[in-house]
């Protein structure tokens, strides 16, 4: 792995003159590292702690340092091609033809005619530095797309292994039955509880891994919170009596509106509350309060239950947390609960953390969400009594816009006219929620956060191809904008503050493309 | 009769062996964690122990003690799982592993 540090430095070898020095100096002009070295084969060696590009003078080029330069170009990882400017001589063309033939294939190499213009050395230095950033930039994906394939292996590992109890204790429990066949009451129940808990684990994991993945679309509309919560109670109340602990509920007096989805937020707090009932013993307390706080509407569920250890309360929202612990595993949970919840929570553009004074003392988990705007909370009355069933030429709208103000109104008004429409938030959530539900129309902001809209329209497209009409937006004004949004793969371009009337019109101009959607769901 | 000791953390899983276990006429001991296994072992002497290894039992601690204290009940220990009888496993199978009268 090369050296942290080095990897921007230039290497410069020059054996005549002052050459390396000049070389050095005017590269260290303009900001860059550059630093002498030797000889080729210093360069060779130094090629594994890190370098972001090579200068030569063709004089450096001696037999034996180009066997070993070749050698060690030969050995970078496949992701790795270093830049190697070649300062050519005197010597002719068939001559210089064979130096960089012995290097063709091994590295990326420019050539610059002696005498060089500073302006000419400077550019390719700069251009071969960008090069290797981003074969940097691969090189940290490969490893980061690693990490996630041993997380994933480790996840069907333990997967597989949870699985193997409650198929034990039914498997058992079906082989209880009696001469004539018939299983007793208690053996059957044992059966259902069982499958009932695989059941359970299976949506989960379908849940989660459509989450993952952005194939679930929230279908938001403005919701009192506190019309969730009391649905909640009434599914946890039948365990939350059978293991005789309590719950205390206190709810906002005022409504605490917010624009979700009805259905991800009820399980949102089923998870919470079920967690906690669950890891309260007998005659414990499970409080749920629902508020406003600072402008955001505030889930806290509290339990005086088992309480989490202070190191384990940052991973608890990670899959299968609760692996080690007897309790959890004991009642069979599987450690996706929360997960999930993060999730969903996340979806939403909410916040949820966990916290608790330790071992025995009970725990918290404290959820916030961003509060509806009035502008929503009017556009939703106007949609009362719409019609919300999708209107015959519905269309599949994504819009990625970060201002979430912005992006709900528009998602809102969008889904009034009858289309099915859903938001997000940033480049990279985006690209996903475009990949997974091949839209008919995106609309992309071009300063978003985390993928810019041009990256984000290029790799849709390798994605995509011409199956989804990109519609670029932006408030910069910039006359450049447009052009850069073509060549990126945008089909059009329009500036902000974006109008329904705007994609009505590009929705008439551009016909559904995608036919062959259905199939690739 | 010949006792058994069962040492296993799933509460359902654990019932449904002790329900095997006594149709086949042992004499059952339950416990879910290392501890009261090994507590239970103190106390009185088992013909089999079957045991889950998983982290929440602890297989570890019940077979030091049991090489410590009474080496020669190893042999008479039944692990649940990869090592010994692979979950999930039929009744059949738990029960041929029962030492017989």
């Amino acid at each position: 792995m090369p050296t942290a540090g080095l990897s921007d430095r230039i290497l410069v070898a020059a054996p005549t003159g002052r050459d390396a020095e000049l070389i050095c100096l005017q590269l260290g002009g303009v900001g860059m590292r550059a630093e002498r070295v030797d000889s080729v084969i210093a360069v060779a060696n130094a090629i594994p702690d890190g370098v972001g590009a090579i200068v030569l003078t063709e004089e450096a080029l001696v037999p034996d340092g180009l066997s070993a330069l070749s050698r060690a170009l030969t050995q970078q990882p496949a992701w790795s091609e270093v830049p190697l400017i070649l300062l050519t001589g005197e010597s002719s063309f068939t001559s210089r033809h064979r130096t960089v033939e012995g290097l063709d294939g091994r590295t990326n190499i420019t050539l610059i005619d002696r005498p060089v213009r500073i302006k000419a050395l400077v550019s390719a230095a700069q251009s071969a530095l960008r090069a290797r950033q981003r074969q940097y930039e691969i090189r940290d994906l490969m490893v980061q797309l690693e990490n996630r394939l041993h997380e994933r292996d480790k996840f069907l590992a333990i997967l597989g292994h949870e699985l193997r109890n409650p198929l034990s204790a039914i498997l058992l429990a079906a082989q209880m039955t009696d001469s004539d066949g018939k299983l007793d009451n208690e053996h059957a129940r044992l059966i259902e509880r069982q499958s009932r808990h695989l059941t359970q684990l299976v949506n989960d994991l379908l849940d989660l891994s459509r989450v993952v993945t952005g194939k679930i679309i929230l279908k938001p509309q403005v919701i009192d919170l506190r019309d969730v919560g009391a649905q909640s109670l009434r599914t946890i109340e039948a365990s939350a009596q059978a293991q005789n602990v309590e719950i205390r509920v206190s709810l906002s007096k005022d409504p605490v509106r917010i624009l979700a989805d009805p259905v991800r937020v009820d399980q949102i707090l089923n998870n919470l509350l079920t967690n906690a009932v669950k890891y309260t013993p007998a005659r414990g307390h499970v409080t749920l309060r629902i508020e406003t706080e600072d402008g955001r509407a505030v889930i806290r569920v509290g339990d005086d239950g088992v309480g989490i250890a202070p190191d384990r309360l940052d991973g608890i929202f990670e899959m299968f947390a609760q692996l080690d612990n007897a309790i959890g595993r004991a009642q069979g949970g599987m450690g996706i609960g929360l997960a999930l919840v993060r999730n969903l929570v996340n979806l939403h553009g909410g916040t949820v953390l966990a916290q608790s004074g330790g071992i025995g003392v009970g725990s918290e988990f404290i959820v916030t969400l961003p509060l509806a705007t009035s502008d929503v909370v009017a556009e939703e009355k106007k949609q009362t009594r719409a019609d919300r069933e999708p209107a015959a030429s519905s269309r599949r709208i994504v819009i990625v816009e970060d201002n979430a103000d912005v992006r709900d109104l528009l998602v809102l008004k969008l889904r009034r006219l009858g289309h099915e429409v859903s938001g997000v938030g940033d480049g990279i959530d985006g690209l996903r929620a475009i990949v997974a539900t091949r839209p008919d129309l995106a609309l992309v902001d071009l300063g978003l956060p985390r993928m810019d809209g041009f990256e984000l329209a290029r790799r849709a497209r390798q994605e995509l191809g011409e199956n989804v009409v990109l519609v670029a937006v932006s408030g910069f004004g910039q006359p450049d904008d447009k052009r850069r949004a073509v060549e990126a793969g945008f089909d059009e371009h329009i500036t902000k503050p974006a109008d329904v009337h705007d994609i009505e019109t590009l929705l008439a101009e551009f016909p559904p493309r995608n036919s062959d959607r259905e199939a690739l769901l | 009769m010949l006792s058994v000791l069962i040492v296993e953390g799933y509460p359902d899983l654990r019932k449904a062996i002790v329900a095997t276990l006594g149709r086949a006429h042992y004499r059952c001991v339950e416990v879910a964690t290392a501890e009261d296994a090994i507590r239970k072992l103190q106390s009185g002497r088992y013909s089999a122990i079957v045991l889950d290894p998983r982290a929440d039992v602890g297989s570890d601690p019940v077979m030091l003690y049991l090489r410590a204290n009474q080496p020669e009940q190893v042999h008479n220990v039944v692990i649940l799982g990869d090592e010994g009888l692979p979950k999930p496993f039929n009744s059949a199978d738990l029960v041929a592993r029962m030492p017989v009268r």
